[in-house]
């Protein structure tokens, strides 16, 4: 009876989107496994594997719960989130200038890669709860939400997510359908925001990045280094790639963080130009299964998580990918389920299992 | 009948508005993005690409040797030295001077170590070295050689090495500032005597300089001699005479000429400084 039930369950599951996960993980794990080459004791390629192992259960636990409690949870979430920040920077470790990190031996947990998760579901919650109302009191309203998360972010400072938040923050508020004084008030806001956040909370190394993605060529050996290895990394894989563990930039430490928030130029490098085609057809299949989820959810909660969870991924896959190949400034985020770290793999494996939980519930 | 509230007709509408248009602008983007992403990493392999092929068209290039040896060659290559015909002077019984040229015609080659020898009737006598400087026609002697004029005599320059001069050395000028003059011959009770004097305008002092005299009858070498001057000091003008045991007729010349390894460092005095004092009055 109970096999029956979940056989049931399963039977709704989109398994094109799960497909996708499932090889883009297998292409990081392999472009994981040829950077751990060198790696004494346990390999990133065990850590990775660990973590998806943790993965797959929070994909379970995000699948099985219903996914509209968590939405009632919100404030729960909130204060979780607040205190995981507090708590993250007194005791947290840093790496590379962010404080953001609780080291537990070999392992380590990034709470902010969850904290994304829950404020996506916190905005979802405020948003369909003043679902007719519109307008700039319902934008401060849930800026005023975001802002002590963002506060938070910025103290480690982490100015990736900071951006994503903000980012979703605008896009959710602009899809509910705004008139022209609106779209200018919206747009004055986030004016606004990016000239205190440029100002006052941006570091000259921050900052920085963003001159150099305007001029890469000026600090070539400075502040150009990342994106023009990068760029190497991209363009010497030329049509199929160098081979597995051949990538000159990725292997010989030329392409800083091969593995996380450069891994999309590790593996054309390794990979080429056909690996590109691949990622970019399974990122593809993996978007206009969302797009489609999003399209049959028929309450508002329901859609604006949807859409807030699918935009977090996306985001990040098109500013990773584009400050790869030097389209974007640096902003230090990974590549969805192909770059390596733990925290994040596991929060992505939690976030498709409430996509999935969304279309089994939403029976279409 | 079911009633329909305000906020279920304005979610309603919401939906029906702007869901199919965010879905097929989300879709369009979505696309529009890999056309986008596609293009981007296309260029760059192309770049990367037309850059390598840039980058080995230059590699080659630089392969190319674009100095032409071949003409630095034919400027700079030394000729070997060589030697004029060996003049046989007869000197008592059985004994006889023997004299002749070494030329180096290179301007740009000084050959530093020259290693000669003597081959008479056959058999090569001892080895002997000498210099020639760049453009030098140096005259090289033996005196009291057991044979007759008539000997089947010949030098054979056995090896040389060679040193090239720079543009910019003037070492050879100092030879040119060495004039010998005064110079008195003649017969004097069964000796025959040359006087004359140097003046070492050269600017440097030297240990040794070496002086060979050449005596000549129209034509015909008579009579050859050498003599070394000790500590000659610069802008010194030092009296020498050489002398022949026996008498020497009809001489219509004599030449004397200075012979100093200007390239040898070790010949030159070394340089004593003088206060001077700013009134012009030497200390």
């Amino acid at each position: 009876m109970v096999v029956t039930k979940i056989t049931s369950f399963f039977r709704g599951i989109d398994w094109l989107l799960i497909g996708s996960v499932f090889f883009l993980v297998l292409i990081g794990l392999q472009a994981i496994y040829s950077l751990s080459l060198g790696d004494v004791g346990l390999t990133r390629f065990d850590k990775q594997l660990v973590a998806i192992f943790f993965g797959i259960i929070l994909f379970l636990f995000g699948y099985f719960i219903d996914y509209r409690k968590l939405g009632s949870l919100s404030w729960f979430l909130y204060g979780t989130s607040i205190t995981g920040l507090l708590l993250v920077l007194f005791l947290g470790t840093t790496f590379g200038g962010t404080t953001g990190w609780f080291v537990l031996g070999n392992f380590s947990f990034q709470p902010v890669e969850f904290i994304k998760i829950f404020s996506v579901i916190i905005m979802a919650y405020h948003m369909n709860r003043r679902v007719v109302v519109n307008g700039p009191r319902l934008w401060l309203e849930s800026l005023l939400i975001l802002l002590p998360i963002v506060l938070l972010l910025a103290m480690q400072p982490d100015f990736g997510p900071i951006f994503l938040l903000l980012l979703l923050w605008f896009i959710l508020n602009a899809v509910r359908g705004l008139s022209k004084n609106q779209w200018f008030i919206l747009f004055g806001m986030v004016i606004i925001v990016a000239v205190i956040g440029w100002f006052g909370v941006l570091s000259e190394v921050h900052q920085g990045r963003i001159t150099n993605f305007l001029n890469p060529s000026a600090d070539p050996t400075g502040g150009g280094f990342q994106v023009n290895q990068s760029i190497i990394a991209v363009g010497s894989g030329g049509i199929v790639g160098r081979g597995i563990g051949e990538g000159f930039q990725s292997q010989l430490n030329f392409l800083p963080a091969a593995a996380t928030d450069f891994i999309f130029a590790s593996i054309l490098e390794e990979r080429g130009f056909v690996g590109f085609l691949i990622i970019l057809l399974l990122f593809t299949i993996f978007y206009w299964r969302i797009l489609r989820i999003l399209n049959k959810v028929r309450d508002p909660y329901s859609q604006y998580l949807v859409l807030g969870l699918g935009l977090l991924l996306l985001v990040q896959t098109l500013l990773n990918i584009a400050m790869n190949i030097g389209l974007a400034p640096v902003v230090g985020l990974s590549l969805p389920f192909l770059s390596y770290g733990g925290s994040a793999l596991i929060a992505e494996f939690f976030l498709v299992g409430i996509l999935m939980n969304v279309v089994v519930r939403q029976k279409f | 009948m079911e009633t329909i509230s305000d906020k279920e007709l304005k979610i309603a509408s919401y939906f029906v508005n702007t869901r199919i248009f965010w879905h097929r602008l989300a879709i369009f983007l979505l696309f529009f993005a890999d056309v986008v992403l596609i293009y981007s990493v296309s260029l760059k392999f192309l770049f990367y690409w037309g850059g390598a092929m840039a980058h080995d068209k230059l590699i080659r290039e630089l392969q190319n040797d674009y100095v032409n040896l071949t003409a630095i060659h034919s400027t700079y290559q030394g000729s070997p030295l060589r030697v004029s015909e060996v003049k046989k002077i007869s000197a008592g019984v059985d004994q006889i001077d023997i004299i002749t040229e070494v030329i180096n015609p290179n301007t740009r080659l000084f050959a530093k170590e020259v290693e000669y020898r003597l081959v008479q009737d056959g058999i090569p006598q001892e080895v002997e070295r000498t210099f020639v400087l760049a453009g030098q026609r140096k005259s090289l002697f033996a005196f009291g050689v057991q044979g007759s004029v008539n000997s089947d005599i010949q030098l054979e320059i056995v090896n040389t090495r060679w040193q090239r001069i720079g543009d910019n050395n003037i070492r050879h000028k100092i030879l040119s500032n060495m004039e010998v003059g005064d110079l008195k011959w003649g017969n004097s009770g069964g000796d025959f005597e040359i006087s004359g004097a140097i003046s070492n305008g050269s600017g440097r002092g030297f240990w040794n300089i070496g002086l060979l005299a050449i005596i000549r009858s129209g034509p015909e070498i008579v009579g050859v001699n050498y003599t070394t001057l000790f500590k000659v000091e610069p802008n010194e003008v030092r009296e020498f005479v050489i002398n022949w045991p026996y008498d020497i007729s009809r001489v219509t010349s004599v030449t004397v000429l200075p012979d100093v390894n200007v390239y040898d460092d070790s010949i030159f005095m070394p340089l004593f400084t003088r206060i001077i004092d700013p009134s012009g009055i030497d200390q």
